[in-house]
């Protein structure tokens, strides 16, 4: 039963996730500009 | 080609595999040859998995696709970093901790033998035949425009990518990769700054970003409800998220190159890199073909892009009817000239009724192009019904040959053939270390020496790299290649993920209600793509999702059948 044990895990938020959303939200703005500012 | 372009793509690839056989011989223990010693770096393992994602079609068929349809691929991409993040925080833990060297191991220590094995199956079933495709892809299109003989190439490509992975394992994968990614970045760079260069003039990087934009090639975002639709937000973030969760998450030859990582958190910033580098790089790489739409609004271009469609049509009946329509795309071509010259003009002056005016003529010849190529199409496929008439994957390796200087034709040829052989020795070097564990080492009555495992997994990788140049010899090309890989991804990935998803958040469902229903499940969705119930895109959180339902009410009544409510 050990190894199902380990299974279990607490769930924890890193800065790097953060950056991770940040910088994709960031990315699709972005490509929202590019596309609305050539048409 | 030139001798030059020999050199370079010769020597590009002799020193990568070179390097990778040299550098990583002599692997004793399966922690070495499986896991690379557990030892990599964070942004080895980053290069790594990008490399093993990008192969040769992400390089000859994502520029086509934005020349033909814009950029809306990119959104395919969206779900990706969140996918990254959920395998950092719950999956790379889990993983580490149990130190497995297969990801179907976890599945035996939560649920049982029968499950791990079905899954292992599944894997290798799928990703033995995209194996096959990772070679053949750029082996069919070499082929037709160098006139390179396709089994030969297919067969040189292989016995490469073989040469090092079983030699070296996981580690002359990383090592290579490496590399590859450098010739690839450079290269893909050379070409979009030589594609810039040879612009008019007088048109400005941001100038071809207006063209590009005036005919839609710049409609990256679709927010439609449409599930028909292959490319929109909403099916990136969500279909996208699901196919990468369960690609980087389940997939052994992705979890095998975060497995090698030195720690967690070396694994870890290794998934987060590719999540912030990824849609970056597509975008430039469909940005890349973008602009070579540009190019050829001012140079001239063949009807249709696939040198043997065009042959086929011009040796059939329908050769007159075909050089009336090249006649005709010639005419456009000059309409289009103009019509460019005087948007850049109008845009020059800021005269914006001129601009508006200029813009729906290059529009509406660019359409009539359009629909002349269309109209190519159709007679290639009556003049030759079996011949490729969709020109995606041509259009890039058309512009390499025929506009690049010497020298940077066999640099863009080493960055298609390196992409081809990174993500094919992963898959090798995955395909060979579930066979051998997995199946092989898992079933065995008596344990033998590491040794004897090392060289089994050496044997399996070799065996599987022959069935991929069988498979590449054998295949035969449909729709678009990159589509063809992703929807034999999509098939088989929605089930596996919604089992690993059991095997994390619900304790309480068990291995024989896990293994009918990832049965049950497979059977449907394999039904509900050849009946086209859905976009492919779509089937992976479909099969996900009905996994996971199958399961909870197989458990529920396997529980109500053994222990039945006791009557007042």
């Amino acid at each position: 039963m050990k190894s199902k044990d380990n299974l279990e895990d607490k769930f924890t938020w890193k800065r790097e996730y953060t950056m991770v959303l940040v910088l994709n939200t960031l990315y699709i703005l972005i490509f929202l500009y590019i596309m609305k500012s050539n048409i | 080609m030139a001798l030059l372009d020999w050199i370079v793509l010769g020597g590009t690839l002799f020193f990568i595999v070179g390097f990778g056989v040299w550098k990583t011989k002599g692997s004793n223990s399966v922690d070495d040859y499986v896991r690379g010693g557990s030892d990599a770096k964070w942004w080895t393992i980053g290069l790594s998995v990008m490399a093993t994602q990008a192969s040769a079609i992400t390089f000859l068929s994502t520029p086509g696709q934005a020349f033909h349809d814009g950029m809306g691929f990119v959104q395919f991409y969206f779900g990706l970093p969140l996918a990254m993040i959920v395998i950092c925080a719950v999956f790379i833990p889990i993983y580490h901790r149990l130190k497995v060297f297969t990801a179907y191991e976890l599945l035996e220590k939560r649920f049982d033998l029968k499950t791990r094995t079905l899954t292992a199956i599944l894997f290798l079933i799928q990703r033995g035949l995209a194996a096959g495709i990772t070679i053949f892809a750029p082996s069919i299109i070499l082929s037709a425009v160098l006139g390179w003989d396709l089994r030969t190439l297919n067969i040189i490509i292989g016995t490469l990518v073989i040469a090092y992975t079983v030699s070296g394992g996981t580690k002359a994968v990383s090592v290579t990769q490496k590399q590859q990614m450098f010739i690839i970045m450079v290269g893909m760079f050379f070409a979009f700054f030589f594609i810039l260069g040879s612009l008019p003039a007088d048109i400005s990087f941001g100038e071809a970003l207006k063209i590009a934009g005036a005919n839609e090639k710049l409609d990256i975002l679709n927010f439609d409800f449409d599930t028909k639709n292959r490319y929109t937000f909403w099916s990136g973030i969500t279909g996208g998220f699901f196919l990468a969760l369960a690609y980087f998450g389940t997939d052994q030859s992705q979890v095998q190159r975060y497995l090698s990582g030195k720690s967690v958190r070396e694994s870890q910033l290794g998934l987060i890199f590719n999540g912030i580098l990824k849609i970056p790089m597509q975008f430039f790489i469909l940005l890349v073909g973008v602009m070579v739409f540009v190019f050829y609004q001012y140079n001239s271009s063949p009807l249709n892009f696939n040198p043997a469609a065009t042959e086929a049509v011009l040796t059939s009946e329908y050769a007159d009817n075909y050089k009336i329509l090249e006649e005709e795309h010639l005419e456009l071509e000059q309409q289009k000239r103009m019509a460019q010259n005087d948007y850049s003009a109008a845009l020059k002056l800021k005269d914006y009724n001129a601009i508006e005016q200029a813009k729906l003529n290059v529009v509406q010849v660019n359409k009539e192009e359009r629909i002349n190529r269309d109209a190519a199409k159709t007679l290639i496929s009556e003049a030759s019904p079996n011949a490729e008439t969709n020109d995606k994957d041509y259009v890039f390796i058309h512009f390499i040959l025929n506009n690049l200087p010497r020298g940077l034709i066999g640099l863009l040829l080493a960055v298609i053939l390196s992409a081809a052989m990174s993500s094919t020795a992963s898959e090798l070097n995955a395909l060979g270390t579930i066979t051998a564990l997995d199946l092989y080492k898992r079933n065995k009555s008596k344990e033998f020496s590491q040794k004897h495992y090392v060289t089994a997994t050496k044997w399996f990788t070799l065996i599987w790299g022959i069935i991929a140049i069988i498979i590449a010899c054998v295949a035969n090309l449909f729709d678009n290649l990159i589509q063809l890989v992703n929807i034999i991804g999509s098939i088989f990935y929605g089930n596996v993920l919604g089992i690993f998803l059991l095997a994390f958040f619900l304790k309480f469902v068990k291995g024989n209600a896990v293994f009918i229903a990832a049965l049950v499940t497979q059977a449907i969705v394999i039904l509900g793509w050849s009946q086209d119930w859905m976009s492919y895109l779509w089937l992976n959180a479909f099969g996900c999702g009905l996994v996971i339902i199958l399961a909870i009410l197989l458990e529920g009544l396997d529980r109500t059948l053994r222990n039945p409510p006791i009557k007042a």
